[in-house]
């Protein structure tokens, strides 16, 4: 192999890595806001929806989903969301069940897209969460590489 | 390792959340300018009025507030993170207006303008006048009042802009 080779696979190694921590702590920051605004323990994520559904185009499928699904379920949602940004962030940020983690941002990040919650700023998202799907970044730097090896049938480690 | 993430933990649960945001025009109780909205407000001269709908005839200025650009809306990920610390948070953002000029029945053609939504001071600029969003004062650019404006149904005005322009 040669030289440049090398040094464009460590950049990208880097860059991945440095983007999987960037986007942890986006995360953890977004749980905890989550968790103080009390998502999971009242009825503001109920409000935010209510909200939203007066801004979307009436006949869009978000209003479909807002209304039959997010809206009466919202305190699993508010539940789903925190814990699962929460899981995520420690997940990405100590490569630990990394793709596993970024498997659980993917569905947040659907659901947000799908409930109305769209627009350019989630597609920086989309693109990281399909590398950390398919790179083994928790094997290049995190929990996941000590962890599959002691445990090398466990394919969550992977 | 371990060190670090407990230190960034506890840095990130000593941040303060913001609870007491006012809720303002493309502006959400939770302090986030949403990106996706769009918003139509008719301003006139006189004392403060409430339509229903666009008035088949009369002098008023239309905005058609447009959602952010591309651009703008992936600076939302900055936005968005820096909230989470306070002092940080985004004070105002760009975004398209269509101005259309109503005089009794002839409307004007659509102009297409830059907006400048504020939350401190709580305007929103346009070309050459700006919005009070507390009070709904329309005003020029030296202070002056020209009048108020209200904001209208969206998506019906949208449609009736949409069969005035074609």
């Amino acid at each position: 192999m040669s030289l440049s080779y090398l040094t464009f696979k460590n950049l990208g190694i880097t860059l991945l890595i440095l983007f999987r921590t960037l986007f942890a702590i986006f995360w953890l920051a977004a749980g905890i806001n989550k968790v103080e605004s009390e998502w999971m323990t009242s009825n503001i994520l109920e409000v935010v929806f209510l909200q939203r559904l007066t801004e979307l185009p009436p006949d869009s499928f978000a209003v479909l989903y807002l209304s039959n699904f997010a809206i009466p379920l919202h305190q699993l949602i508010g539940w789903i969301v925190t814990l699962g940004e929460l899981y995520s962030a420690i997940g990405l940020l100590v490569g630990l069940t990394t793709r596993c983690s970024a498997a659980v941002s993917l569905f947040i990040i659907f659901n947000f897209a799908i409930g109305g919650y769209y627009d350019a700023s989630l597609l920086p998202f989309f693109i990281l969460i399909f590398l950390f799907l398919w790179f083994p970044t928790g094997q290049w730097f995190g929990l996941d590489r000590y962890l599959s090896k002691k445990y090398p049938n466990q394919i969550i480690f992977k | 390792m371990i060190k670090k993430l407990i230190f960034t933990i506890f840095i990130l649960f000593s941040l303060q959340t913001e609870s007491n945001e006012r809720e303002l025009l493309l502006y959400s109780q939770f302090g986030e300018f949403c990106t996706m909205c769009e918003a139509v407000l008719l301003c006139e001269e006189g004392e403060i009025k409430n339509h229903s709908s666009i008035p088949d005839e009369g002098e008023f200025t239309l905005y058609h507030l447009k959602t952010r650009t591309f651009w703008s809306q992936i600076t939302t990920i900055w936005e968005f993170f820096i909230k989470n610390f306070e002092g940080y948070e985004v004070k105002g953002h760009q975004r398209p207006v269509i101005i259309i000029s109503v005089k009794e029945t002839d409307w004007s053609a659509p102009a297409l303008g830059q907006a400048r939504i504020s939350v401190d001071p709580d305007l929103i600029f346009l070309n050459d006048t700006k919005i009070n969003r507390l009070n709904n004062q329309w005003m020029d650019n030296d202070n002056k009042t020209l009048g108020f404006c209200h904001r209208l149904p969206l998506w019906e005005s949208i449609e009736t802009i949409d069969n005035r322009s074609n």
